[in-house]
């Protein structure tokens, strides 16, 4: 990636302050109280690297900033992990329930959007402890200008093509540009 | 709070004083929940369980993480 990735898995690295979190490191901290105890060593693993970061994070009082792209894509995993909880619960009875064939959860989401509506408050609760682990989350409107002065469009397609990057690591990255700042922590070294 | 940033490759004035204004804030919901790694950890042991999170097609030896392989679900638009 064409920015300053720093991997976790090295003892030691040294985490400028601020940096942009990615998207993994966020979810596996959300999810490591979940899988204490439990035999699942790979996702152990990284769960304890996302731990160890936060605790770094606020032990020095730093700020980890989240860009609207990786913000999107937390709240859209706090969201499947919303349906697939109810889905877990309910299962047996669902197709009773809602006179059509649920076959996953593609068709649960659409078949009941009362979840999502009654999620709303989970969501802030979520958010504002998000922020208490020392994130910043920056809107659209706080980033600055793309300093290369292409469009938008073609700045994404330059970042996308010649680094081979995924749409959203690119659009990632762009953000992080955008707020001046190049080093990005990630459980993905890529 | 100050105006957005036109352009700058390094931290704008704009920034820090976010940068700034969010440190406040972390105090003030710190002093609010104590702990935060423990206030979130709460919150998701009340809401989640592992069981229900894992992919239906995940195995503990699959090199992916799981919560990876949701995020890639995405990028087919099947969500």
């Amino acid at each position: 990636m064409p920015g300053n990735v720093i991997d976790l898995s090295i003892p030691g690295a040294r985490i400028p302050d601020p940096i942009i979190v990615d998207a993994n490191l966020i979810v596996e901290f959300l999810v490591a109280p979940l899988i204490e105890g439990r035999a699942l060593p790979r996702t152990a693993k990284n769960a304890r690297r996302a731990d160890q970061f936060f605790s770094e994070l606020h032990a020095r009082n730093g700020t980890g900033l989240v860009t609207p792209t990786v913000f999107n894509e937390v709240i859209h995993v706090a969201i499947k992990f919303t349906y697939k909880q109810v889905w877990f619960e309910v299962r047996t009875g669902i197709l009773d329930e809602y006179r059509r064939p649920i076959r996953d959860l593609t068709d649960f989401y659409k078949v009941d959007a009362s979840i999502l509506r009654n999620f709303e408050g989970d969501l802030t609760r979520l958010r504002l402890r998000l922020v208490a682990n020392g994130l910043l989350l920056v809107a659209p409107e706080g980033l600055g200008a793309i300093a290369s002065g292409r469009t938008y469009d073609d700045e994404l397609v330059h970042l996308i093509c010649p680094y081979g990057l995924a749409s959203n690591d690119a659009l990632m990255l762009l953000e992080a540009r955008r707020l001046g700042v190049y080093d990005v922590v990630s459980l993905d070294a890529d | 709070m100050a105006s957005p940033p036109t352009a700058s490759p390094t931290h704008s004035a704009w920034l820090e004083q976010r940068l700034r204004e969010h440190k406040e804030e972390v105090a003030r919901l710190r002093e609010e929940f104590g702990d935060p790694a423990e206030a979130l950890a709460q919150f998701m042991r009340e809401r989640f369980d592992i069981e229900a999170l894992l992919p239906d097609d995940w195995s503990p030896d699959d090199p992916r993480a799981p919560w990876e392989m949701m995020m890639e679900d995405d990028d087919s638009g099947a969500w």
